[in-house]
């Protein structure tokens, strides 16, 4: 028991830089026993707006970068690399380059399935083609389509979307929801049809609820296309971080906003929810990586008691 | 003292094993640049590569040559004006009726390259179905049309002048003269924002509306054409439309 305390101690003293243990290209098998770690690898996209082929090279800014088969290649490595990869994309999957024009998005669906996207969700410009157009392309999704707050009663999309999703992975339990843009002053009615959008907070406390204290998530992820923030008073992937309990992490689109770091925001039980969103088009793949420790369900005070040690055993 | 709790705390944990509660250690995050530099996943290269080598066929040619890189920008900005004018001459020439031509910024959604401009540029430039339309408005409403243009920063226009004061829209003129309260104004757009598309509740307070059966995208390509028919490079410039103050 002695030796095994002393070996655990160590192992603490190592897990307090577990930054650097990352940033070495961690592998839990052969520093730790496995059991003690798992670590979880999120990737994702936003606003990709049908650009399938990278950029062209005419000079302009972004000239070479994008592209959905450099894109896969990278994923494939990844996958090879890590055991635990969620891959989730914060919409406006549709629009803006001839492939849309021609194909309604068909060419978009696929390969993201093809990819082995994990989840996606609509953002404004995938009701372009209007609900019709959307639900058309469903057939070639091997991902669910996550929208909590859009009630798509008595359109073509009732019963094709879902508020959430829960995914298992390496042990871990993931939780993640999605939210949409208000679509009244951004989407014409005639596209949106009868389609209601919620109020996204009330919405998001009601997920992160069920998928924390019912469902006992692990992680809790929203894929957001609300917008990274606003000047004005409009909800936002901030506001929403900064007014909900439970979601961890806050994947976003719409305001096309490139962060070279995810944003921290100091939730309302004063914990730290990161929010990310990696420009448009498909130039960045986003890369968020978590390691979880193990520790008795029933006795949750552990988990701040080694919290509390950790910082004691800072070197 | 907090050691033997940690020895404590430790055991506790090591005795039970069922029933596992994950926590989160620690977290990083990379941002992957993408470049087609990166060699192509073959899968996928494969999968689309009929559908690409269709659009190659048709989207690849030559629209209008340009002498410079066009982008956009507020107040005002070659592309903004070229989207404007475009839209203008091109529905002059349709005979539809009105006075002057605005559409969102938002709407633009790329810049123009310098030198030769292939059909697909004007695809992602103007990438959604929309069509022309017009809105007519009382004289009275009209300054409050110029102030929601003011207070975005500057949008495209055309056949029009303002300046932007205070994040309103003073010295407003309509074809070179003031506007005349009296009179009907009737703008030319798309149904997207007569529908109220883009933050435009504005169009609710419209007199009269009517969409026409012709794409902003042809609109900009027929304008296009005109270029190219004369041999001319296009060349939009900044001319003052919209001031700052």
């Amino acid at each position: 028991m002695e030796e095994l305390s002393l070996n655990r101690r160590g192992f603490l003293k190592g897990s307090l830089s577990a930054a650097a243990l990352l940033a070495m290209g961690f592998n839990p098998v052969s520093v730790f026993a496995e059991e003690d770690f798992v670590k979880l690898t999120i990737l994702h996209t936003n606003d990709v707006h049908s650009r399938i082929d990278p950029f062209p090279m005419d000079g302009s800014r972004n000239q070479g970068k994008g592209g959905v088969a450099p894109r896969a290649t990278l994923i494939n490595n990844i996958r090879k690399e890590e055991k635990n990869v969620l891959l989730l994309d914060a919409g406006d999957i549709f629009q803006g380059t001839p492939y849309f024009n021609y194909w309604g998005g068909e060419l978009e669906i696929k390969m993201m399935s093809m990819m082995g996207y994990d989840a996606a969700i609509m953002g404004n410009h995938d009701f372009d083609n209007g609900v019709e157009g959307f639900a058309k392309q469903l057939p070639h999704a091997k991902f669910p389509i996550l929208n909590a707050n859009y009630d798509f009663t008595n359109t073509t999309l009732e019963g094709k979307t879902k508020g959430y999703q829960i995914f298992n992975k390496g042990g871990l339990k993931i939780g993640v929801y999605g939210l949409g843009i208000e679509l009244t002053g951004l989407v014409n009615q005639q596209q949106y049809g009868e389609t209601k959008y919620l109020d996204p907070i009330k919405k998001a406390l009601e997920m992160e609820r069920f998928l924390k204290q019912d469902q006992k998530c692990d992680l809790v992820i929203c894929l957001s296309h609300l917008g990274f923030k606003y000047r004005e008073n409009k909800v936002s992937d901030i506001v929403l971080a900064q007014n909900t309990y439970f979601t961890d992490l806050i994947i976003g689109g719409h305001t096309h906003t490139f962060l070279n770091t995810p944003e921290s925001v100091r939730n309302l039980l004063g914990k730290e929810t990161l929010v990310n969103q990696v420009g448009f088009a498909g130039i960045n793949l986003g890369r968020i990586d978590y390691i979880f420790t193990k520790e008795k369900k029933k006795k949750i005070t552990y988990s701040s008691a080694i919290e509390v040690i950790e910082n004691n055993f800072k070197i | 003292m907090k050691f033997k709790f940690l020895i404590v705390a430790l055991t506790a944990l090591l005795l039970q094993a069922c029933g596992v509660h994950y926590h989160v250690k620690n977290t990083q995050k990379q941002i992957y640049p993408i470049s087609a530099d990166f060699p192509a996943d073959v899968t996928l290269s494969n999968f689309y590569k009929p559908y690409k080598q269709q659009l190659d066929s048709i989207m690849n040619d030559v629209v209008a040559v340009s002498a410079k890189e066009i982008q956009k920008g507020k107040p005002e900005a070659p592309l903004n004006n070229f989207f404007a004018d475009a839209m203008y001459v091109s529905a002059k020439v349709k005979k539809i009726q009105f006075d002057f031509a605005y559409t969102n910024y938002g709407g633009l959604r790329t810049s123009l390259p310098k030198g030769n401009i292939p059909r697909y540029k004007i695809f992602e430039l103007m990438p959604f179905e929309n069509a022309f339309a017009t809105a007519t408005f009382s004289g009275q409403i009209i300054q409050e049309f110029f102030n929601f243009l003011a207070s975005s920063g500057g949008e495209p226009i055309s056949g029009a002048t303002f300046t932007i004061e205070n994040g309103k829209a003073t010295d407003v003129k309509i074809n070179g003269e003031p506007i005349n309260l009296e009179k009907n104004y009737t703008i030319l757009t798309s149904d997207y924002m007569i529908n109220g598309g883009d933050g435009g509740e504005i169009f609710t307070k419209a007199i009269s509306k009517k969409v026409y059966d012709y794409k902003l995208r042809d609109g900009l390509l027929d304008y296009l054409s005109t270029f190219k028919n004369k041999n001319q490079i296009l060349n939009p410039v900044n001319d003052g439309r919209i001031k700052l103050k």
